[in-house]
């Protein structure tokens, strides 16, 4: 066996559950035909359909998708690397600072344990119906679990490595490249996982709730019309956006976290 | 009842990766008698003892206690593993833990809820039924883990370095405990060890093993005096002269010669 | 912390809030933000008292609470016995980490219209979603903790001839049980996200809802007074569950 053959029997190996799952569906969908329950093949056409095109110039994209997803993604990526920019910061700050992160933890454990979709009515009253009101609240509803573990992730760092790193006499800034940093990292990183996760919510129930464009916008929009099949490839583009994203995060956690030995998931 | 070791040899791996744990290897614990089996590190001697144990599945040959061929954990056989840290359940308290030791046996409530008792007096802990394992020190968590293999009035105790991990001075008494609970429950011991002192302070007999592959090199009868003691019998010379036999063999495996 | 260390540690949790609060007065103060938007810290403590008394918003909490309930009890049973099963059936493993890992990426608030098509607007529609958004993470924490199984109580509980159901429920059940508590707690977080979101699009009953209705009847002080509420239940329950955390896994910090 090739070396291709190996990893497809790898992929097979790994992936028939979820194709079983969704062979269920169709075959669910076939049995007890449903105007609300289309059959997955009858979804995937009208994918093809509405999403793609035949030109390789824009990657086999249709317009619909570069405009609908691309303004989607521009206000989360804007609102999630605001939040990971401003999160890491403040975390290092309450870290490192005893005295700030006695002032400050309760009003950030607060703010983690507000249902952040709660802050969207408010986020609407600010902003008005505009792309920076997505922008808000994503920012605003992901910064709080950054804080939180980055601050945790670099109060844990441990004191011996700290000793040991100021009897190299290392400079201020060494220090927290080399060792503060670094040894914060897992924690930092779990923090942004679950911000990506929170923050991809957000993304899509601030375009549900009052939007005239984007993703959330082109569900709630094909439900509104009864054009059931298009809700349903919408919800699927949605949810191949979220598991490319997630994909890449893990790939760039892997990297960030080479030296550490660690189980995931997908080494059982 | 006697356990008998014949012809065991374990491979883990297949073809090229293959690695040869132990090979043919055969010795009999004889009832009630405390065999030590010592060994340089990767010697396959923890190998052996967990497939005496049915723990693990031998490559070939077999083991057998009394009449019955071993191909699963026996009755009346019970294991202290090398870790009490890792082999007690935390979650549990130490009377707990030592009344689901004989969950599987089915006795009378009254007749279990005695063993447990005496069990744990015989260790020297008959007040610690309520703590938990972690609000224990290291020399007293082993204690349970003894106590915890006594509970089913075990004829078989299989040890795995069960001491390698306390101070000099609880080891000594730890040792003590072994020999009178072998008295008190009237069990046979394979007791797995790389401390050579403790080896033959303990045993009737010491089997030495040798690394690459793992095989048994020699037995040795050790005809000390019993009752043992911790100083009584290091003074004896017969103690001295064994000491350094088991000594050679152990280091020097190639260059052996036998001194008696 | 010693008497003296609490009080100081209180003191500057004061001072560090209050230092916010007035950050937030002289934002509006200064007109940086119109005050129809943003209501001053003054008016929203005011607004408190009307919302503890109002008979909709307490219906509301209440009903929103009950539904999270439900979803956590399903949820978490549901997840766990799952988790165990797959767990212990190794040709499973790897293909439940594959679907873990593609259903949790797909982000729960895409459901809703879904949802409200298959449900309508009651509790059947938030909770269903709500589970599909919990379901995940405490799966995969369940998987994580069976694996952290420490080899050698597994050995232990074979070599007292335990069956395999004794082994699930003695010794793989409770060394998951830690991580399967971290993944309770994240699915009480999200599910009070996902739930809350389905009231906020029109979901017939909950706090969600009523804090809609305030937001159209442009009443921003009381929508701030309902986070503010909501924030401080939230950090109540996150309390509570970290403290009954840890007293039933005492033994986790130590050994």
């Amino acid at each position: 066996m090739g070396g291709v053959g190996r990893a497809a029997a790898r992929v097979a190996g790994a992936g028939w559950l979820v194709a079983l799952l969704l062979a269920a569906w169709e075959v669910y969908a076939r049995i007890w035909p449903s105007v609300f329950f289309p059959p997955l093949s009858e979804v995937l056409g009208n994918f093809s359909r509405m999403w793609l095109s035949a030109d390789a110039s824009s990657l086999f994209t249709s317009d619909l998708l570069r405009e609908q997803a691309g303004t989607s993604l521009g206000r989360f990526a804007m609102g999630w690397l605001l939040a990971v920019v401003v999160g890491v910061t403040l975390g290092m700050l309450l870290g490192r600072s005893p005295v700030a992160s006695r002032m400050y933890n309760p009003t950030v454990r607060f703010f983690t344990a507000v249902p952040n979709t709660m802050l969207l009515p408010i986020a609407v009253q600010i902003f008005g119906i505009t792309s920076r009101m997505n922008v808000f609240l994503i920012f605003l509803g992901t910064v709080w679990v950054i804080i939180i573990n980055t601050a945790d992730g670099v109060a844990g760092v441990d004191e011996m490595w700290l000793r040991s790193a100021r009897s190299l006499r290392l400079s201020r800034w060494t220090l927290y490249r080399s060792v503060v940093i670094p040894a914060a990292m897992p924690r930092i990183m779990t923090g942004l996982r679950v911000s990506l996760g929170i923050g991809l919510i957000l993304m899509i129930i601030s375009e549900l709730y009052a939007t005239t464009v984007g993703l959330g916008f082109q569900i709630v929009v094909a439900e509104k019309s009864f054009l059931y099949v298009d809700m349903w490839s919408a919800f699927v583009l949605v949810g191949l956006i979220g598991i490319v994203l997630n994909s890449i995060f893990t790939l760039v956690e892997r990297r960030v976290l080479r030296w550490q030995r660690r189980s995931s998931l997908s080494d059982l | 009842m006697d356990l008998v070791v014949d012809d065991i040899s374990k491979t883990y791996g297949q073809g090229a990766a293959a690695r040869v744990a132990v090979t043919s290897a055969s010795l009999t614990v004889g009832a009630q008698q405390l065999v030590s089996i010592v060994g340089p590190s990767g010697c396959g001697k923890s190998t052996l003892l967990m497939i005496m144990a049915g723990l693990l599945k031998p490559s070939s040959g077999r083991v057998a206690l009394g009449e019955r061929r071993v191909d699963g954990p026996p009755v009346g056989l019970s294991v202290v593993f090398q870790d009490y840290s890792r082999s007690l359940f935390p979650w549990m308290t130490v009377r707990r833990n030592l009344t689901m030791a004989a969950a599987a046996y089915r006795l009378p409530k009254a007749e279990l809820k005695n063993r447990v008792e005496q069990a744990l007096t015989s260790v020297g802990l008959p007040a610690s039924g309520d703590l938990y394992p972690w609000q224990m020190s290291g020399g007293m968590q082993q204690r349970v883990a003894i106590a915890r293999a006594l509970v089913v009035e075990p004829t078989v105790m299989l040890m795995d370095e069960p001491f390698a991990a306390v101070d000099a001075q609880t080891r000594a008494d730890l040792e003590d405990l072994v020999l009178r609970v072998r008295d008190e429950y009237k069990v046979t011991i394979a007791f797995v060890t790389h401390d050579i002192d403790e080896a033959v302070y303990l045993a009737d007999r010491v089997v030495v093993m040798a690394a690459g592959p793992g095989r048994i090199l020699e037995e040795i009868a050790i005809d000390l005096p019993k009752p043992r003691d911790q100083v009584e019998t290091k003074l004896d010379p017969n103690f001295a002269a064994l000491r350094s036999e088991v000594f050679r063999l152990v280091m020097r495996p190639g260059t052996t010669q036998k001194i008696s | 912390m010693t008497r003296d260390g609490k009080l100081g540690g209180a003191m500057l949790a004061l001072l560090g809030t209050a230092s916010l609060l007035t950050a937030w007065q002289l934002i509006i103060s200064f007109g940086l933000v119109p005050e129809a938007s943003i209501p001053t810290p003054w008016s929203v403590a005011q607004a408190l008292p009307a919302l503890l008394t109002d008979r909709d918003f307490l219906n509301g909490a209440l009903d929103t609470v009950t539904s999270w309930a439900v979803t956590v009890a399903i949820g978490s049973s549901a997840a766990v016995v799952i988790g165990l099963v797959t767990s212990s059936v190794p040709f499973l493993r790897r293909p439940t980490a594959v679907v873990v890992d593609t259903f949790r990426s797909v982000p729960a608030t895409a459901l809703i219209p879904i949802g409200v098509v298959f449900f309508g607007l009651g509790s059947q529609m938030k909770i269903s979603i709500a589970l599909y958004a919990i379901f995940w993470p405490i799966l995969i924490n369940t998987v994580y903790g069976v694996a952290s199984t420490e080899p050698m109580r597994l050995d232990a509980a074979r070599s007292m001839r335990w069956p395999w159901w004794r082994r699930q429920v003695f010794v793989i059940l409770p060394s998951a049980i830690p991580s399967i508590l971290t993944g309770i707690r994240i699915a009480t977080g999200v599910s009070l996200i996902v739930i809350i979101s389905t009231e906020l699009l029109g979901a017939r009953n909950g706090v969600g809802t009523v804090l809609v209705q305030y937001t159209q009847a442009l009443r921003p002080d009381v929508v701030y007074a309902g986070v503010l509420l909501l924030g401080m239940a939230g950090a109540l329950l996150f309390g509570l569950l970290v403290q009954g955390e840890r007293r039933l896994v005492r033994w986790a910090s130590v050994g």
